[in-house]
Order: structure tokens, then sequence, then C-alpha cells
């Protein structure tokens, strides 16, 4: 047996709840059962036996005392071999108990209840509930008064984390309903309803490990918010009172920062007037104080990710769906012994918008394929028709947005699946960033990989033609990027000497944002661009050459590294030009790690170690407030990607 | 003794003099016509390469060297993250793409005028940005070793000179990178514009036979302008897209050769051309262009092979 935290997801469906709290039975024992599903045994029986497994979950609760006794039966872990069971009252989310392999019953007893009229909230996880916890609801009327030994009241946050942002179309995380916002609940259990009670909200000490040196009362960048009102809508005060009242939970909110994330907070709640008075008042210190948090908020980023074939063919002319033939053609600079493809090579097949957006088959789409043929057509060199074990379920065109797009690469296209494809380490992604506060979650894409070209000449091009979650700007050709979303690429590599056919093995990995101030030569793309390339063939390629500064080093991890680099130019931190052309680097150590780079130093520092490019220890550095990476990721406004300085 | 000793110093001298002229092993020898432009408009770049005494794979990649009106120099960024031009060598080897240019001999190879679809040594921004006198050279290299240029040409005049009227906003949207935006403007209000058919080949969100039809049109209304060859390439490409779409799409054999035919004129007018790009790319693309017997062979293995039959 072990102690497990709820999902995060809280799954009501309309069907159960309605089946629940319709049909409730109080019997004289004052228990409550579920008799429609009861009703429904003998059906849902045969059904289960034919099906040869799963079952039901049942729950019943009743009253002792003032404790709400909760049994849970019937839980299945034949799939799932775990089962866990929890319950909650008047709020949801009160931890269960979980085992592997699960029990088919568990008591839940939950004690210290106000007197009166309570709502249960039943949570169970097994092989029925399709891999998140089932909540039901039942009520209980608590007439046992609670023990001396319980506490006055309970005031709680409903998350530690508090959403700046989220622009996408997934849930919020339980306990947030709304952006910067957070539910915080009060409930009160031997408290007079007429009793008056003051909240306030407190700027918490800074979480992090380097921001060290700051006032540990007042360290919030953003010192407008962290506000209390009681209604979702109401942007609220630092300071409120309310009298207990009645009912079994007071709903709170704490409207948090709408941009400075890392910045906490933590609300006070006691029926002594002097929190609110007395400016030395401490919680801690306070009897009857209770407190909540930190509450920190935090940005939501989402990535839309690419990784490049390792080799491959473009599109030419069309491949209609229902039609077993796609005429392809090498990507420009090889040789068709360079590409490889035989009878029995499997493909994949992928579309993407053209780069104008205006398409006949204006969605993203990707097949697999097995090619049953390899053969010439005349008059081509470049060109073979590979003919397929079935029939396409999609179009495949070629890009004729511009004359010399399939030239580029700019076009619909076949990767080799045998072949495999640039690898992206994101191993240190997470870690590092949430150092600033930002936790990256997968946006919504059709297709993962992008066809195979040996170099990228044109990497804005190639970045917009696959960008899914972006508008295309019909004056620029920009292709800005929606909301807080960022495109990241693993590909070949940008070319050695302009127009080799060879990844360069001194440029690693490229990004483009959109800039406040005029970019200098050499940083100059189509408007807007929202890109970050990791040159994987370029690092590999790198690592095992002579007399490079790079050379013999861990492939892998230096591509990790390097694709937190690349993140990181996403929020034009060091929005200076270090060296040049060389914009967004810094000069600095690790915050923490003097004898370590900074994972964003330039090159062109002479204090520049290249072997720390792969020694797997990742950070920025930390010299102020205003010289930081992970302050300008941390007070970058939404929605991203808007340059701030 | 004295005398002895002046004359050994001054062919010392002499040597380091002629060592000093040497740029590189290879000699490259740059023309450019015309010699006067405007804001961001490319000219072709003539490259006559005698090359010395040991053979050369050519680097397709090469890198422009501008200096100002000012005395500024600088390698110009050709825009979109793209550091340099490729050559055309018009290789139609079936195995291999190098280019190598064997001891003591010499080629003829060219940088066209691009038209704005293309990255162009013209869209840097400080050269976009600054009409007057300016000097350009190319910059080749050995592909064996890419450290260094194995030739550098001769610099040459440019004249870019300041846009009037109408080419004024057009010159500001091209340096806000509005090309679709600028292109459109110019197609609707500007056609005599010395703009047009550069931004003939950047219109979007057209169909292929209406994107043919403009940059016709500019072919028409500017048989001079140096763009002429790219622009007749891009044709070629349409022509030979737009064969492909409707054979695979309609299904239509006829009109699909008909317009493969169209686009191979075009390759053969470039083939027939007076300068070393043309010349080169229009062979080259002719070795990979759509004709009838393509379309045959498509219409047998479909046929063979396929599920749908035409």
């Amino acid at each position: 047996m072990f102690q497990r935290f709820l999902h995060d997801n809280l799954i009501l469906t309309p069907f159960l709840k309605e089946t629940v709290t319709s049909n409730q039975q109080k019997t004289s024992g004052e228990e409550i059962r579920m008799t429609r599903i009861r009703v429904r045994v003998p059906l849902l029986a045969l059904g289960l036996l034919l099906a040869g497994s799963a079952y039901g979950w049942d729950f019943s609760v009743s009253v002792n005392g003032n404790d709400i006794v909760v049994n849970v039966t019937g839980m299945d872990n034949t799939t799932s071999r775990q089962t866990c069971a929890g319950a909650g009252v008047d709020l949801p989310g009160g931890g269960a108990h979980c085992g592997i392999p699960g029990l088919s019953s568990d008591t839940i007893t939950v004690g210290c209840n106000r007197l009166g009229p309570h709502t249960v909230f039943v949570e169970v996880f097994d092989s029925t509930t399709n891999g998140q916890y089932e909540t039901r609801l039942a009520s209980a009327d608590v007439t046992t008064p609670p023990s001396a030994g319980c506490p006055e009241y309970t005031f709680s946050a409903s998350t530690f984390k508090a959403l700046t942002h989220k622009y996408g179309a997934e849930n919020y995380p339980t306990g947030q309903e709304r952006d910067s916002q957070v539910l915080l609940y009060f409930k009160p259990i031997r408290v007079d309803p007429a009793v008056t009670f003051y909240g306030r909200v407190f700027d918490a000490k800074e979480g992090s490990t380097y921001r060290t040196s700051t006032n540990p009362n007042g360290d919030n960048i953003d010192t407008a918010a962290g506000k209390l009102a009681f209604s979702p809508s109401d942007t609220g005060s630092r300071d409120i009172n309310f009298q207990a009242g009645t009912a079994p939970v007071k709903t709170m909110y704490l409207n948090t920062t709408g941009f400075a994330a890392g910045d906490n907070y933590t609300v006070a709640v006691t029926a002594d007037p002097n929190l609110v008075s007395d400016p030395n008042f401490v919680c801690n210190t306070s009897p009857g104080c209770q407190q909540a948090g930190p509450i920190t908020a935090w940005k939501r980023v989402y990535l839309e990710k690419k990784q490049m074939f390792r080799n491959g063919v473009f599109v030419a002319g069309s491949a209609v769906a229902g039609t077993n033939q796609v005429l392809v053609q090498i990507p420009a600079g090889l040789r068709w012994r360079n590409v490889v493809l035989r009878a029995g090579d499997s493909v994949r097949l992928l579309h993407a918008q053209r780069f104008d957006g205006l398409d006949f088959f204006p969605d993203y789409h990707w097949e697999d394929a097995m090619i049953t043929a390899v053969d010439r057509v005349a008059g081509f060199r470049n060109r073979r028709l590979l003919t397929l074990a079935t029939p396409l379920s999609y179009s495949y065109t070629e890009d004729t947005s511009y004359a010399t797009a399939l030239d580029d690469g700019v076009s619909d296209g076949a990767g080799n699946l045998a072949a495999g494809t640039y690898g992206r380490n994101e191993a240190y992604l997470g870690n590092t960033f949430a150092q600033a506060y930002v936790e990256f979650f997968s946006v919504p894409q059709s297709v993962r990989e992008i066809p195979y070209l040996p170099v990228v000449r044109r990497e804005a091009h190639v970045a917009n033609k696959w960008f899914e979650n972006t508008t295309i700007n019909l004056l620029t050709r920009a292709r800005p990027g929606n909301s807080n979303v960022k495109h990241i690429l693993a590909g070949s590599g940008s070319p050695e000497n302009s127009t080799s056919t060879q990844p360069s093995t001194s440029d690693f990995g490229s990004t483009g944002i959109a800039m406040s101030v005029p970019p200098p030569p050499g940083v100059d793309v189509i408007p807007q661009p929202n890109f970050s390339w990791t040159w994987v063939g370029g690092i590999e390629r790198a690592v095992m050459q002579s007399g490079n500064a790079v050379r013999n080093l861990d492939p892998w991890i230096f591509n990790g590294e390097n694709l937190v680099h690349e993140v990181a130019h996403g929020f034009n931190v060091n929005s200076v030009f270090y060296f040049a052309g060389d914009f967004g680097h810094c000069s600095r150590t690790m915050a923490g790690n003097p004898s370590l780079n900074c994972r964003m130093r330039s090159s062109q520092d002479p204090l520049y170690v290249a072997a720390q490019n792969a020694d797997g220890i990742v950070g920025f550095h930390y010299s102020s407030d205003s010289d930081s990476e992970y302050m300008t990721i941390r007070t970058a406004m939404e929605p991203l990607a808007t340059p701030i300085r | 003794m004295k005398r002895k000793l002046t004359l050994m110093m001054i062919t010392i001298a002499l040597f380091a003099v002629a060592a000093l002229a040497t740029p590189s092993k290879m000699q490259v020898t740059l023309s450019i016509t015309p010699n006067r432009t405007l804001p961001g408009l490319s000219v072709p770049l003539a490259l006559h390469i005698l090359n010395g005494s040991r053979a050369v794979q050519i680097a397709p990649g090469v890198r422009v060297r501008a200096t100002s009106p000012a005395g500024e120099s600088f390698f110009a960024d050709w825009g979109e993250g793209v550091a340099g031009g490729e050559l055309e060598f018009g290789v139609t080897d079936e195995e291999d793409s190098k280019f190598v240019l064997s001891a003591n001999s010499s080629v003829d190879l060219a940088v066209p005028a691009l038209d704005l679809s293309r990255p162009s040594w013209a869209l840097d921004p400080r050269i976009l940005a600054l009409p007057g006198e300016w000097a350009i050279q190319v910059f080749l290299y050995d592909e064996d070793d890419l450290s260094e240029a194995a030739g550098i040409s001769n610099p040459v005049k440019l004249t870019i000179a300041n846009p009037t009227g109408g080419d004024v906003p057009v010159w500001q949207a091209i340096q806000r990178r509005e090309y679709w935006a600028a292109s459109e403007k110019v197609l609707a209000e500007q056609t005599g514009s010395a703009y047009f058919p550069y931004l003939a080949a950047v219109i979007a969100r057209r169909s292929t036979p209406d994107k043919i039809a403009i940059i016709g049109r500019a072919i028409e209304l500017h048989p001079e302008s140096p763009a002429i060859p790219s622009l007749r390439y891009a044709l070629a490409a349409y022509y030979g897209s737009e064969a492909d779409r409707v054979f695979f799409q309609e299904g239509d054999m006829e009109r699909a050769v008909a317009l493969a035919d169209k686009g191979r004129r075009e390759l053969l007018r470039l083939k027939n051309g007076g300068d070393a790009w043309s010349k080169l790319k229009g062979n080259e693309k002719l070795g990979d262009y759509p004709s009838r017997d393509y379309f045959l062979d498509l219409q047998r293995l479909a046929r063979e092979k396929g599920t749908k039959k035409k």
C-alpha cells in the first residue's frame, strides 16, 4: 500500500452525476446507496460476463458519530493492477489510498465534520475508470458535533501553482478555473457562523535558488498583484473579512500576477483583526491563524515539435488519395545513390499546408506506406515513381507557392522510416526552465516529422511550411505562431559554406524571434520568425571532426543542452548583440556554479569552454534582476513571443 | 657589390609584389551588365575563372564582398538566414554532382540576377538601404578546403540609383520584407516599374496558371530586365508543376504535354541564351523536365502497377 495524491483531472460525467444524486436512498442506518447502478447490475453482469473481466465499483456512505465513513467495494484490478480509493467531504480531492495489486474494497473515514449536511466526493481508480479517477457524489448529515480536538476551521489552497495564462483547449489543472487565479477554501468546523474572519495576502519568500539577496517579505516583481476576492470576476483586495457563515465551505479567489512567473504568495486567515491592522502581525506565532501557500505563478509555454527524417525524398506533382503511386524527387544537391529507397522499404508520407497557405489539402496529415516498386521515369534523373503496397488514404502534393519551393525542400515529402529521424533530447528542458517557473506543454499537432534535407538552406521557409499552430501574414509571409506557442525543430544542419551539402560543424542551432530592435545583417529572416532549430546533423559531425573544439563530446547530451540554449533564445534573453551578429548571448557563469558556463555564454567569450556543451549540467546566469536569463524568461510579457526589451 | 645587392633586392621585391598581386591560385574575372540598378535588384555576376596548376572541386557556394560608398567593406548577407549564393555548374552526371575544374583550364560561370523569391546579395540590409556607388567582389571556394577563398575576383563598380516616384514605397516595402504586399501592389499599379519583373515571381496565393500569366507579362513588359533569365526559369518550373498537376489530378495527358512543351521552350531559350548561367541552368534542367515520354512512362507504370487506371 502507498499513498498518492489524486489525479489532476476530476471526472464528473453528467450521466454519473445525475444518476447518483437522483437515486440516493437513505436507509435506517443513514446508509446511502446507489440504487440505479444496482438495478442495472443484472444487465451489466451479462455484458461483463461476455466481456470476461470488468465490473463497476460501488460505494456506501454512513455516519458514525462525527465521522463520515465511506465503504468502496467492487474495485477491479484485473487490467490496471492498481486500485485507489479516496473521499473528500464538501471538497473533492481528499487524497486516496492505492495498492498494487489493488484491493477490491476499501474504507475511508473522514473526521472533524461540522454539524449539518455535507456533500461526499468518492473517488476511485481501477480497471473500469479508463486510466483516470472517477468521482461520484453522495450526501451525509452529521448530527454529532466535532470533538474539542478538531480544529476551529481549515483553510487551504486548491493548488500551489497558478498558471498565468492557459492558451490551449486543455483543462486547467485541479484548483484553477481561470488564468492567474487560484481557489482557496475556508471550512468552518467548530466556529459560530457569526464570527468574523480576516484574510490577507503576503508576498512569500522567493523560491528560487539563484535570487537570494532579495527582501524576503517583498520580492515579488509584480507588486500590484496578489488580491483576494469572493467572486472569480472581482479584482479583489489584499485584505478581506467575512463571516464564517453556515455553508460548509466558503470559496475565495486569489488573483495572482498575470506575467511575473515566480512571484509567490501566502494567504493568512484568522479571527484576529490584528492580521489586517498590525503590520508586524505574524501568522505563524498567532494562535488560530492559518496559512495557505506559498502559491507561485507559472507560465505555460506550448511546444510544437518537429523532427527531420535522416533520409527521404520530396513529393513531385500530386499523389491523390485512393491511388498507390507517388512521384518523388530527391533533395537538391543529391543523387539517387544518396537516397537508396528500394522495394520493401517503408516510408512516412508527410503533408503540410502550402507555404503561402493556399491549399487544395489545407490540413496536415501523414501515413505510412510500404514501397513495392521504384521505377525510373523518362526524362528525369532526379525523380522516381514509387508504387505502394496499398492505396493512399490522403493526398500529397508538390508545393507551388513559389517557383523553386521544391528545390528548397519546402514541399510535401516521404521519409525513409528505416533511416530514423534526427532526435531531440529533451532531458534538460523541463528542469532548466522550471527554475524560471515555466512549464512546457505539448501543443496538439498532426505531423511530427518533416522531410529530409541534407542541409537546410532556408531555415525560416522550412520551419514556416511545417508550423501548424500559427496563422499566415499575407503581407510578409510571416507565421508568428499562436499565443505562447514555440516551434522547435531538430534537423540536419545549416550548410557549411552556404551551399555545401554537408552540415556545418560550427553552427549547432538557430532561433528566429521577433525583435523590437532592427536586426543586423546575418540575422535577417522572414518577419516574426518563431523557430528553434537544433542542428543535430551538425553536432554529430562536429564531435567526430578532428581538431574541432567539441570533438569526442557526447552528441546526445550536446543535443539536449543545445535545445535548452535555443529555446532560451526564444524568450529574447540577453537582448543585445554580444559581438557583431552574435545575438542573445552573455559572458557569464552559471548561477550557483561559477566554474561553469552559463548555457547562453557566447562562444566569442574568451572564457567559453566548449567541452561544457555536453557535461549534462545546464543552467543560466543571475547577476541581477535585470541581468539574468532566468529573470528575462520569468518577466516576459504574455502572450509570447513578444520581446520586452 | 652594392649594385648587385640592389638588383637582388629589386628582384625580391618584384617577386613579393607579384605574389601579393595574385590573390589566390585561381584567377577570377568579374564583369557585370548592367552596372546600374535600383536598391534590392541584383544584377548578373559573370565570372571567368582561370584555374592554376592544380585541379579544384569548386564549391557551389559563393560569397559577395561589397564596399559601400563610404568605403565600408563586408560580406553581403543574402537575407533569410542565407549567407551566400549558389553557382550553377550544369553538371548532368547521374552519379555525381561535383564540378571539378582541371588544372590550367578555364570556365565561365555566373550568379544570375535573382528575382525576389530568392535570397540575394542585393538584399543585404546595408546595400538595400544605401543608394550610391558600390564595389562588388565575388569569392569562390574549394569544396575540399572551405576555410579560405580559393579565388577572389576583381572589384567592379555598381551604381545603385535612388528610387523615385512610385518606386519609393516599393523600396520601403522590400526593406520591411513585405514581399507579398509589394508584389500585389506593383502588379496592380506599377507594372512599368523596374521592380515588377523582380517581384513577378513572388506573387502568393494564386493558381499556377495565374502565376504563369503574371511572369509572362513581366517578361513581355521588361524584355531587357536582368531578371529575365531568372523569370524564364521560374516560368519553366511553373509549367512543369502545372503539367504534373494536370496529369495527376485531371488525367489530361495531352494538356499536360502541351504545358510541358511550353516549359521546355523556356528552358531552350535559356540554354541558347547569351549568359553562362542561362546556358548551364537551361541545359541542366532540360535533363530533369517533363515531356511526352515522361507522361507516357507514368501512364504505363500506372497501368502496370497502379490501382487506378488512367
